[in-house]
């Protein structure tokens, strides 16, 4: 049988290069979620595309297989949620990467600790790694930024009663 | 295959001998005792430490934990002193985990354990004893039950309604010591191990009639601000809310971070508070690192979890609080004394990400503070000066040239400068964050600030002896400073010639500057881009090499 990939995106625009963070996150056949940051050339899209190589394998395919007891033939269903921080303009640009990954690095733990939260039904385990210099963890406008999309986030993962 | 005929009684001596050599000290015995009375809802525990006569410096004979808790019936106490408590009793809360506390703490430091107890439907007092010398002559474990009341238990009981004693008594010789001594490790490790109890919960510890004082090796209730604008002065946050680290997402076990930066002792030197200061937080080696609780009861003080060395000076006013509560028991690895514990692999991956920023702020905060003092002082050169000491000698008297295109003639451009100083120092406008810095390196060519704005390595400016040259100041806050100026040797020809080569653009930038101001935005871009750039090539490509996202 012919190997078949269903492809959606919510609406065009994922694929212009803005800086953004994303969530990549599967619940088949066990529940991860990796947290990161990129302004690749392609877009988010042009991201994933990296993460989940086989040949040569993807951050996020080897972290998989590095966290899971299945082997990577029964991940389904990989899922991205993208966060454009193009309006910001403290993002843009490669010489804005160390606040990108501040912001990642928020947003990774801020995911991590809600998987603890009551709400959460299907237990998924975090499995991105974060590094960061510390600068600008502590600046005030990244940490509402990242508060504003950890909001969103968690209304569209699909682990807890919050999920819409 | 199991044997029946293998079956045969505990060895009930050896099993006794283990339990009670599992590693107590004095201290941490009576703690354990004291765990069960708040566990039981007291709110006033009397420790009172009796010795073989009356004198202070007389060894202990007797020690008596009296407290206000709800107490227990006959059946209770029985429990209590029966090896392995059975685990249903302990609620969710509970700061027991294996039901050998007692026990195991109590014959530890003593050859009798003593309960006298009463609850609120119990007519009278019960009193029950677990002696060693009684089980070896049984040779198996007993409890010696519904024992006469003596004069010394009735003088103990006066105005009591409900709560529980209990009496250690015949000391062994390991727990010996002298009686002031043990005051004084008991209501420190009082102090700090319940802190929370009594400074949450209203709980109040005594012992021999003194009063223990709560003491927050994080000093929770001084944090005044967020790390961002630490000075040195006040206790401050990391983040601005605690964070959960998961160990188990199926059953929510997670451990809950804070961070705090404590003050700074030697910034208190000039007031004379440093001694104060240090004494007040505690400012040792010993004390840097993580103090993980329990429910709320610190169970390890100042571990180092292997994440950093103790020996880091730069540490000394870094703590971390990790809270864990019951469900985390059967995800880490915490032995019967709950004084030592192993985290799951993953979770010390997480903990380390989330740490190590802090902990190199933490660093470069104690410098940055280090660097304060000095200046605060105006005595000391800067290590930073004595790095640019060298470069400054040498260029000194070094000047912007105007060079003529036409016929290649070279000649000093000062006095064209001169004539245009006002409109250079009103373009180059000093920040005043910095100006108490640079005045006291007035002579200098290559001046080093804690930090400049925008995130530039380098500025120009005027400056130096006549106050009309063409300074320099470099960032110590920029990476590069951090990972490439201070790896080098003080007054290294690299040093120098890194020193020339950013007042030589300070110089170029200037020289054009006070001519055309219409170049004054390209250069600051230029100054604003390399120094961005470098500041991403250092931070990501110098620290990180196993850092694998975005290295496809």
């Amino acid at each position: 049988m012919m190997k078949t990939y269903r492809i959606a995106v919510s609406q065009p625009g994922a694929s212009e290069r803005y800086p953004y963070v994303y969530i990549l996150y599967t619940v088949n056949p066990e529940a991860f979620v990796y947290v990161g940051e990129t302004e690749d050339l392609n877009g988010a899209i042009g991201r994933l595309a990296g993460h989940i190589k086989l040949n040569n394998p993807g951050t996020f395919i080897k972290k998989f297989m590095e966290n899971s007891n299945y082997d990577v033939s029964c991940l389904k269903d990989i899922r991205m949620i993208a966060f454009d921080i193009s309006e910001h303009e403290i993002f843009t640009g490669e010489i804005n990467k160390t606040r990108r990954r501040a912001l990642e690095y928020l947003l990774h733990f801020k995911i991590l600790g809600f998987s603890c939260d009551d709400s959460v039904k299907i237990p998924y385990t975090v499995v991105s790694h974060v590094q960061t210099q510390e600068r600008f963890i502590s600046d005030r406008k990244i940490n509402d930024i990242c508060n504003e999309i950890f909001k969103e986030a968690i209304q569209l993962l699909p682990y807890s009663e919050e999920c819409q | 295959m199991i044997k029946e005929e293998r079956r045969k009684d505990l060895p009930i001596i050896r099993v006794m001998t283990g339990i009670r050599n599992m590693g107590y000290t004095l201290e941490s015995a009576i703690l354990d005792i004291v765990d069960n009375s708040i566990v039981a809802g007291a709110k006033k525990v009397n420790i009172i430490i009796q010795a073989e006569d009356k004198t202070l410096k007389q060894s202990i004979r007797r020690i008596i934990i009296d407290d206000d808790g709800k107490g227990m019936n006959t059946d209770q106490i029985y429990n209590a002193l029966e090896l392995g408590s059975s685990e249903s009793l302990y609620e969710n809360n509970s700061l027991s985990k294996y039901g050998f506390g007692l026990k195991s703490a109590g014959f530890s430091q003593a050859n009798t354990i003593i309960v006298i107890s009463k609850t609120e439907t119990c007519e009278n007092w019960h009193k029950s004893m677990v002696k060693w010398d009684l089980i070896k002559t049984h040779n198996r474990y007993v409890v010696d039950e519904e024992l006469e009341l003596d004069a010394n238990d009735i003088t103990l009981l006066e105005n009591k309604k409900t709560g529980t004693i209990v009496i250690l008594d015949e000391l062994t010789k390991v727990s010996k010591v002298k009686k002031d001594v043990a005051i004084k490790k008991i209501s420190e490790k009082c102090a700090i191990t319940f802190h929370r109890f009594m400074e949450d919960d209203g709980l109040e510890i005594k012992v021999n009639e003194k009063n223990v004082e709560p003491y927050d090796p994080l000093f929770c209730n001084e944090i005044a601000e967020n790390m961002i604008d630490y000075n040195g002065r006040k206790v401050c946050k990391y983040f601005d809310d605690d964070y959960s680290l998961v160990l188990n997402s199926k059953n929510k076990s997670k451990a809950i971070i804070r961070a705090v930066l404590l003050p700074n002792p030697p910034l208190f030197e000039k007031e004379g508070l440093q001694k104060k200061i240090n004494s007040k937080y505690q400012i040792k080696q010993k004390n840097i690192g993580f103090y993980i609780y329990r429910n709320k009861r610190l169970i390890v003080e100042a571990t180092t979890l292997s994440l950093f060395s103790r020996s880091e000076p730069r540490l000394l006013a870094s703590r971390i609080r990790i809270d864990l509560d019951s469900l985390c028991d059967d995800e880490i690895n915490l032995d019967v004394k709950k004084t030592s514990l192993v985290f799951p692999e993953r979770f010390m991956e997480q903990l380390r990400d989330l740490l190590n920023p802090y902990l190199k702020r933490s660093k470069d905060l104690w410098d940055e503070m280090k660097i304060r003092k000095v200046n605060n002082d105006q005595e000391i050169a800067t290590d930073s000066d004595s790095l640019h000491k060298r470069s400054n000698e040498m260029l000194k008297s070094i000047s912007p040239v105007v060079v003529d295109p036409q016929t290649g003639n070279i000649e000093p451009m000062q006095g064209y400068m001169e004539a245009h100083i006002d409109n250079l120092k009103e373009k180059y406008n000093i920040d005043d964050s910095i100006i108490d810095e640079i005045r006291k390196k007035n002579s200098q060519r290559v001046i080093t600030v804690s930090e400049l704005p925008k995130g530039m390595l380098w500025a120009p400016n005027i400056g130096g002896e006549n106050s009309s040259q063409v300074v320099v100041h470099l960032s110590r806050q920029h990476p590069f400073y951090e990972k490439v100026y201070k790896k080098l040797e003080d007054g290294c020809d690299a040093v120098v010639i890194l020193d020339a080569l950013f007042l030589n653009m300070a110089m170029a930038e200037m020289g054009i500057n006070c001519g055309d101001s219409k170049y004054e935005k390209i250069f600051a871009k230029l100054r604003q881009s390399v120094s961005h750039q470098l500041e991403n090539f250092i931070d990501l490509e110098m620290d990180d090499e196993d850092y694998d996202d975005e290295n496809l």
